[in-house]
C-alpha cells in the first residue's frame, strides 16, 4: 500500500468532512461578522496540507475518517513481484506448482508485468495538480502582461485602460490595479476595499488557499468549499469597509457594487479581483448590515476557536482515550512490533464498538498473550479463549497495577476476528512474500546474509550469531557458515533445533540459488575446543525434501519454520552463556561413529572424539589403550547438577559423579554425572575435583 | 495630416514624459518611465515602438522625438469621446456638462468668450 496515496486520501476525506461542517456552522453565522467564518476555513487549510492532526482525546472527526482505514478498499493492493513468471530452470515449469495437488483447480493468476497500480495513480494525481498549479500560473502570467503599462495613480495604486476590473496583485509589493474609466466615487470604494483586502493579507492567503486546492484537485467538495471562502472573503472586505461609515457612505458602497457588477469577471483563482460574483448578495449583505453585540461577537468567536480546535482533533493512536505508543504481536515464541496500519485499525474497532466490551469480574484462565498495546501508563493485552478478551491495566504510582478483563462480545468480536485475519496474512502472507522478493538477489556478501537471517528472525530462535560468506570459484557457489554464540546444551534441545536448522537452511536455499551449504557452527569463531557443526545442503543430503521454488512453497516453508522454531528456543544452562566450548551431543549415537559414505557429519562426535582421543592412546610399543576409566565417587552430585540446572523434579534418588581418567592424566578434566540413569558429562579445570563446570551436558548413551 | 489612431493610456503618459523631455535618448526615457510610471526597460520599450508604428514617436539612432504635437493628441481624443459616447454631436456633450450642473460661472463666462471669439473669426 502506497503510503503517501493513502495519507493523501485520508487527509482529503477528512478535508472534505470538516468543509462540510464548516460550510454548515456557515449558515448559522451569516449574521455575526464574517471574518469568524474565514478562521474557520483556515482549519479546512490545515487539515488539507497537515497529514496528522492534534492528537486529543476527543474530536469532532470521527476516528473512522482519521484513521484512513476504509483507504485500503479505495485503493489497490500492490501485486505480488513479477518474479512469479517461469524461472529459468529444467525442472518442469514451476507455475504449476500453484496448482493445488492434481484437483484441476486453475492457478491464481500471475501478477500483471505491468506498471504497478499505486504508482500510476501517484502520476495520475501529480498531472491533475500540475495541470491546476498550471493553469494558476498562466492566468497569473495573463495579468502581468496585462498590467504591464499600468500607470500609477497613488502609491501602490496603478491604472491601467487593459483591466476591466479592479483587483489586488503581488506577494510582497502588492499593488491595487484599477480599471482606468473608474468614476472617482466609485474609485474611493474600491480603494477602501482593496486595501481591506490587504490590510487581512488576503493576497497571501487566497494563493495558499489555491496551492492546498491543488493538491486535492481531485475532491470536489473542497473546489466548492474554496468558491465559499472566497466569497467569505470578499464579503469579509466588505464588512470591514462599512462598518466605520454611516448609511449615506454605505449606500454610494452599494452603488459602487452595482457599477462594477455589470462588467465581466475573472475567474476566481486569479488572486483578488474585485469580485463580481453574486454582485446582488452582496449588495443585500452590505445594505442589510448590522453590526452584532459585543459580547455575541466574542461568544461566537470563543465557539469557533474551540470548534476549530476539535476540528482540528485526531484521536487515532488512542483506546479509550488514553494513548497508545506501540503493539506487538507474539507468534510462535518470535515477539513483532505491529505495523501502523494494522495498529490504527486495531485501535479504531476497539473504539468503535466499545459498547461490546463486557466487564469480566475476574480472569478464570491463563493463555498466552497474543496482542500488546502499550502506552505510557496504560497497557491492553488480548488474548484468545472462547471469546476474545482485552485485558487493561493501569499502573498507578509506578508498581500498583489495576487489571480490569474485559470480553469482546458482538459487533466487536466480529470486528476483531476479521482485524485477526489482516494480522494473520500480514504475518504468513505479506513477509515471507516480502522475503521472497529478495529472491535471487543473493546471499553472497555477509551484510546481505545478515539482513536476510535478520528478518527471518532467527535470532529469536538460536540467540546471538554471526555470519561469515564464501565465495568458491566459478560458478561462484557460495557457503554460508553461522556461529551460533549460544550452543544448546541440552541434546533435548538438538532434537528441537535440527527441524528448525532445516527448515531455516530449506528458506535460506530458496531465497539463494548459487549457496553450496550452509554450515552451522556451534561456538564463537576461532574457539579451540572442538566446535559442533551442522551442514545443510539444498539438494537433500540432510534428508530435506527439494527446497521449495514458488513463493506459495516458501511461504509454507516459513510458516513451518516459525513453528518448528518455537518449540526450538535455546534454553542454556544458566551459567554457560561464555562457554568456548562447544559440545553438541545428539540423541541415538552412543559412541564415536564412522562417517558413512554421502552422509553429512550432522551430527557432532567431537566431543566423543574428545573424551575419546582423551581416554585413549598408544605407547610406543603400539599398544592402545581405549578405555577410559572411570571412578564413580561416593558423594552425592544432586546439588552440582541442580546448580547447573538439571531438574531435581525430573529425577529420583541419588545422583552420583565420577572422574574421567585416562592412564596417562588422572584428571582429564571431564565428569561424568549419572542420575536415574541419566547420564550428563561436564568439564571442569583438570584437576580439581569438585571446580566449577565450564559446561554440562545430557548424553544419551551409558558409559561403557 | 491623417487622423491619428486611438491611443491607450499608456500611449498618452508616455507622449507626456516625451512632450516634457524631448529629444531624449530611449534609455533616458527608460530611466524616466522607470521612475515615474513604474514600468519595466522592455514595457517602455514596447509603448515606443507601438507609438512609432502609429506615427506619433520617431526613433532614430536611439534618440525619441515626437511627431504631433499635444494640441493635435486632444483634440483627437476629444473626436474620440464625441463620437463614441455623444454620436458626434458637440452640443449633447456640452449639454451632459450643464445637465449636470458641473460648469462653474468662471468656465461658463470662459465658454462663452470662446464662442464669441469663433463666431467672430468664422
Amino acid at each position: 500500500m502506497d503510503t503517501f496515496l493513502s495519507t493523501l486520501l485520508t487527509m482529503s476525506v477528512t478535508a472534505a468532512l470538516v468543509a462540510g461542517i464548516v460550510m454548515l456552522l456557515r449558515l448559522v453565522l451569516r449574521p455575526l461578522p464574517r471574518w469568524i467564518t474565514c478562521a474557520l476555513w483556515g482549519v479546512v487549510f490545515l487539515r488539507m496540507i497537515c497529514p496528522v492532526g492534534l492528537s486529543l482525546p476527543v474530536s469532532l472527526v470521527p476516528q473512522a475518517i482519521t484513521s484512513g482505514a476504509y483507504v485500503q478498499h479505495l485503493l489497490p493492493a500492490e501485486p505480488g513481484p513479477a518474479q512469479e513468471t517461469v524461472p529459468v530452470q529444467d525442472t518442469p515449469a514451476p507455475a504449476e506448482h500453484t496448482l493445488s495437488a492434481g484437483d484441476g483447480t486453475p492457478p491464481a493468476p500471475a501478477a500483471p508485468a505491468d506498471i504497478p497500480r499505486p504508482a500510476l495513480l501517484t502520476g495520475v494525481w501529480a498531472a491533475g495538480a500540475g495541470a491546476a498549479l498550471l493553469w494558476a500560473a498562466v492566468s497569473y502570467a495573463r495579468l502581468r502582461w496585462q498590467v504591464a503599462e499600468a500607470v500609477p495613480v497613488e502609491k501602490g495604486v496603478y491604472e491601467s485602460d487593459r483591466v476591466s476590473t479592479p483587483f489586488v496583485c503581488g506577494l510582497l509589493r502588492p499593488r491595487i490595479y484599477l480599471p482606468a474609466s473608474l468614476p472617482a466615487e466609485d474609485r474611493h470604494y474600491v480603494l477602501l476595499h482593496e486595501r481591506a483586502h490587504l490590510h487581512r493579507r488576503d493576497h497571501w492567503t487566497k494563493p495558499l488557499a489555491y496551492l492546498a486546492l491543488c493538491l486535492h484537485w481531485f475532491n470536489p467538495l473542497l473546489w466548492l468549499a474554496y468558491r465559499l471562502f472566497c466569497r467569505d472573503v470578499e464579503a469579509a472586505c466588505d464588512q470591514a469597509v462599512i462598518r466605520p461609515l454611516g448609511r449615506e457612505d454605505t449606500a454610494r458602497y452599494a452603488a459602487t457594487l452595482l457599477h462594477l457588477g455589470c462588467r465581466s469577471g475573472f475567474p476566481a483563482a486569479v488572486p483578488l479581483a474585485f469580485g463580481t460574483e453574486d454582485t446582488k448578495g452582496r449588495i443585500r449583505a452590505v445594505l442589510s448590515y448590522r453590526r452584532p453585540a459585543l459580547w455575541l461577537i466574542l461568544a461566537t468567536a470563543a465557539a469557533c476557536l474551540a470548534a476549530g480546535l476539535f476540528l482540528l482533533g485526531d484521536t487515532n493512536g488512542r483506546l479509550e482515550g488514553r494513548p497508545v505508543d506501540e503493539g506487538m504481536v507474539f507468534s510462535y515464541g518470535e515477539t513483532l512490533p505491529l505495523p501502523e496500519p494494522l495498529l490504527e485499525e486495531l485501535l479504531a474497532l476497539c473504539n468503535r464498538y466499545d459498547g461490546d466490551l463486557e466487564p469480566m469480574s475476574s480472569l478464570s484462565f491463563e493463555t498466552d498473550t497474543r496482542i500488546l498495546l502499550s502506552g505510557k501508563k496504560d497497557h491492553w493485552e488480548i488474548f484468545r479463549g472462547d471469546h476474545p478478551l482485552l485485558v487493561h491495566t493501569t499502573s498507578s504510582g509506578g508498581k500498583d497495577r489495576e487489571s480490569q478483563p474485559y470480553r469482546m462480545t458482538g459487533q466487536l468480536e466480529q470486528a476483531y476476528l476479521a482485524w485477526e485475519a489482516s494480522l494473520e496474512e500480514y504475518l504468513w502472507v505479506t513477509r515471507p512474500d516480502t522475503l521472497y522478493t529478495r529472491r535471487g538477489c543473493s546471499l553472497q556478501t555477509k551484510q546481505a546474509a545478515e539482513q536476510v537471517l535478520e528478518e527471518l528472525n532467527l535470532r529469536a530462535f538460536t540467540g546471538p550469531y554471526t555470519v561469515e560468506v564464501f565465495q568458491g570459484e566459478s560458478p561462484d557457489p557460495t557457503i554460508l557458515t553461522v556461529y551460533l554464540d549460544t550452543p544448546p546444551v541440552l541434546a533435548t534441545d538438538a532434537a528441537r533445533l535440527i527441524p528448525y536448522l532445516d527448515l531455516a537452511s530449506s528458506a535460506l536455499f530458496a531465497l539463494d540459488d548459487t549457496l553450496f551449504y550452509i554450515d552451522w557452527t556451534f561456538g564463537a569463531q576461532g574457539s579451540l575446543h572442538g566446535t559442533g557443526s551442522y551442514m545443510t545442503y539444498p539438494d537433500g543430503l540432510s534428508g530435506q525434501d527439494t527446497p521449495p521454488q514458488t513463493q506459495e512453497a516458501f511461504r509454507e516453508t516459513y510458516r513451518q519454520m516459525k513453528q518448528a522454531g518455537s518449540a526450538a528456543q535455546i534454553t542454556l544452562f544458566g551459567r554457560y552463556r561464555d562457554t568456548e566450548q562447544v559440545l553438541y551431543c545428539a540423541p541415538g549415537y552412543d559412541g564415536p561413529f564412522p562417517l558413512e559414505a554421502g552422509r553429512s557429519h550432522g551430527i557432532f562426535s567431537e566431543l566423543w572424539s574428545d573424551v575419546f582421543a582423551l581416554t585413549s592412546f598408544s605407547d610406543s610399543q603400539g599398544v592402545h589403550y581405549d578405555t577410559p576409566y572411570y571412578r564413580w565417587q561416593p558423594q552425592a552430585a544432586n546439588d552440582q547438577l541442580t546448580r547447573y540446572g538439571v531438574d531435581p523434579a525430573q529425577h529420583q534418588g541419588e545422583a552420583r559423579w565420577c572422574i574421567v581418567e585416562n592412564v596417562f592424566t588422572q584428571d582429564t578434566g571431564y565428569r561424568l554425572y549419572e542420575w536415574d540413569g541419566n547420564v550428563f558429562l561436564g568439564y571442569t579445570t583438570p584437576g580439581q575435583p569438585a571446580g566449577p563446570l565450564s559446561f554440562l551436558v545430557q548424553l544419551e548413551s551409558t558409559p561403557h | 495630416m491623417k487622423s491619428p489612431p486611438s491611443l491607450s493610456l499608456a500611449d498618452h503618459r508616455l507622449l507626456d514624459l516625451v512632450w516634457s523631455s524631448e529629444p531624449i535618448s530611449s534609455p533616458q526615457l527608460c530611466k524616466l518611465a522607470q521612475a515615474q510610471l513604474g514600468w519595466k526597460r522592455t514595457t517602455t520599450y514596447t509603448v515606443i515602438k507601438r507609438l512609432c508604428d502609429k506615427g506619433c514617436l520617431k526613433n532614430e539612432a536611439a534618440v525619441v522625438t515626437s511627431l504631433v504635437d499635444r494640441a493635435t493628441v486632444q483634440q483627437a481624443d476629444g473626436q474620440e469621446v464625441l463620437q463614441r459616447s455623444f454620436h458626434g454631436s458637440l452640443p449633447s456633450f456640452l449639454a451632459a456638462f450643464l445637465r449636470a450642473g458641473s460648469v462653474s460661472d468662471q468656465e461658463a463666462a470662459e465658454i462663452e468668450q470662446m464662442l464669441e471669439e469663433y463666431r467672430q473669426s468664422h
